[in-house]
This record gives C-alpha cells, sequence and structure tokens, in this order.
C-alpha cells in the first residue's frame, strides 16, 4: 500500500549560505538552539547515541536520545529517534524509531539554502498507524472527521 | 505533545482496514447495529463485533442496547483528539524551522 503519510516533509529556503545551515545541524550547541536540547559533548558522529537534555520549560530535564546515522559534509546529517517521546512514565525502548533526515543544497549561486527536512516510519510507530487511517477509501483523514464533526453540529 | 502519548491507543485502532470502514460508515452520524454494520462487508458478524470492540475500547465509539440489539455511534471528541495530535507533530518541525530561520537569517 502506498504510504505517504508515513512521513512528514518540509522544504524551506534560508536566506544564508550552506555552511552556515550546515553548522546549525552539525554543530551539537547550534543544533540544540532551534531544536531545543542541549548536549553535554561537542561533536556528532555517525552512530553515536546522542544524549542530551530537553530545554523546552515544559519539558524541562526531559531526556533527549537519538543515534546518529549519516553525516555528509554540507549535504546530509539524519538520526534516528522515538518522536514525542516526552512521558517520563513511559518506556519507549521497544518501540520503532523514526528517521530525521535534513538535505542541505545551495541555491541563488550560493546565497541561500534549500533545507529539507523528513521525518519518515511513522506507519511502524504506534502514534502513527493513522499512515493507513490516512489512506482509506482513497478519502483523507480530515474529510472523516470533517464529515463527523459537521453531523454532530447539524 | 502529551495528546500524542495519549492518542496511541487510537492509531493503533484506526490502523486496520476494516476499522476504519466502520469508523467511516458510523461517520455520517446515524446510530448503526451490529448488523447493519456487517452488511456489505465480507467479514462475520463475530469478526465485526471484535474490531467495534478494539473501537470502543480506545474510546472511539460507544454503543448502547436496544433490545436485541447493540447500537453503535461515533464518540467525535476523541478523533478531532487525534487530529490534533498529527496536528502537532507537523507543527513540531514549522517552528523548528522558524527558530533556524531567525537564527540563520539575523
Amino acid at each position: 500500500m502506498n504510504e505517504p503519510h508515513d512521513r512528514i516533509e518540509r522544504q524551506t529556503v534560508l536566506r544564508a549560505p550552506r555552511s552556515r545551515v550546515w553548522k546549525m545541524i552539525v554543530d551539537p550547541a547550534q543544533f540544540g538552539l532551534w531544536l531545543n536540547v542541549r548536549f553535554p559533548f561537542t561533536s556528532f558522529a555517525p552512530g553515536q547515541v546522542a544524549v542530551g537534555v530537553c530545554t523546552v520549560p515544559e519539558f524541562a530535564d526531559m531526556r533527549w536520545e537519538m543515534v546518529v546515522d549519516r553525516i555528509e559534509a554540507e549535504h546530509h546529517f539524519s538520526y534516528f529517534w522515538h518522536p514525542f517521546a516526552v512521558d517520563k512514565n513511559v518506556d519507549y525502548s521497544g518501540e520503532e524509531k523514526t528517521l530525521v533526515t535534513f538535505t542541505l543544497e545551495e541555491v541563488d549561486g550560493g546565497e541561500a539554502t534549500r533545507l529539507t527536512v523528513v521525518e519518515s516510519g511513522f506507519s511502524k510507530v504506534p502514534l502513527a498507524r493513522r499512515a493507513k487511517a490516512y489512506e482509506m477509501n482513497g478519502k483523507g483523514w480530515s474529510i472523516v472527521v470533517g464529515s463527523i464533526e459537521a453531523s454532530v453540529h447539524a | 505533545m502529551q495528546g500524542l502519548r495519549r492518542s496511541a491507543p487510537i492509531f493503533a485502532a484506526l490502523g486496520d482496514e476494516t476499522r476504519l470502514t466502520l469508523v467511516a460508515r458510523l461517520g455520517a452520524g446515524e446510530r448503526l447495529s451490529t448488523s447493519n454494520l456487517t452488511e456489505g462487508t465480507d467479514i462475520t458478524r463475530q469478526a465485526v463485533t471484535k474490531h467495534l470492540g478494539v473501537l470502543e475500547g480506545a474510546g472511539l465509539v460507544r454503543s448502547t442496547r436496544a433490545g436485541r440489539e447493540t447500537l453503535w455511534e461515533l464518540e467525535p471528541k476523541r478523533l478531532g483528539d487525534a487530529r490534533k495530535a498529527l496536528d502537532s507533530i507537523a507543527r513540531h518541525w514549522d517552528s523548528a524551522l522558524d527558530r533556524l530561520r531567525d537564527l540563520v537569517e539575523r
């Protein structure tokens, strides 16, 4: 079955050189600035189990753990993790992880950078059995919910 | 984000084509009996009852007795919760990318 909803994909063009954007991803301190995590080390390496602490106030002191997958200079960075594993009382270790990939391309002659973020593998984790849900009868999930709401509020 | 964890049983319950079909049929808003819901499927009434039990366990549908029949209807609030949970995954990335933009473009 075709499962386009097994993944979330976002693409954006940043008005900054690729080397600058790359640094924001590959440097643990800078990575933490926009992904809200603090790591007690200064570099990532493939295969590394990178453990940090969440810096979002409502999830303060929560453990952040990811397994670094591939690092290809200024082009590709990826890691596996348990998405939204935010409940301290739940052991997520038995669940499948999703794969997050960052891909960078130069645009506008190097003045800007196209960043593509893909998080995939949701169909394997409980929170996203929805992949199939979305596909049903060729209708979108929102259409189903919309029709339910319409019937309730009619 | 806690909503995602709470919604996991909903996604699991919906991760099955038969159950989705049942939810879609109940989506019209009408209360339907187990017999109604078995009509037009190629599975047994017993199997349909089992699937409805899973949906009920996830809080997606509720049942009432009417004589010898069991009538089923949707719990729309739970479906709304699930949708919100899904949206929040995507919003996480949108806000992270906004923060990144602020950092690299300033």
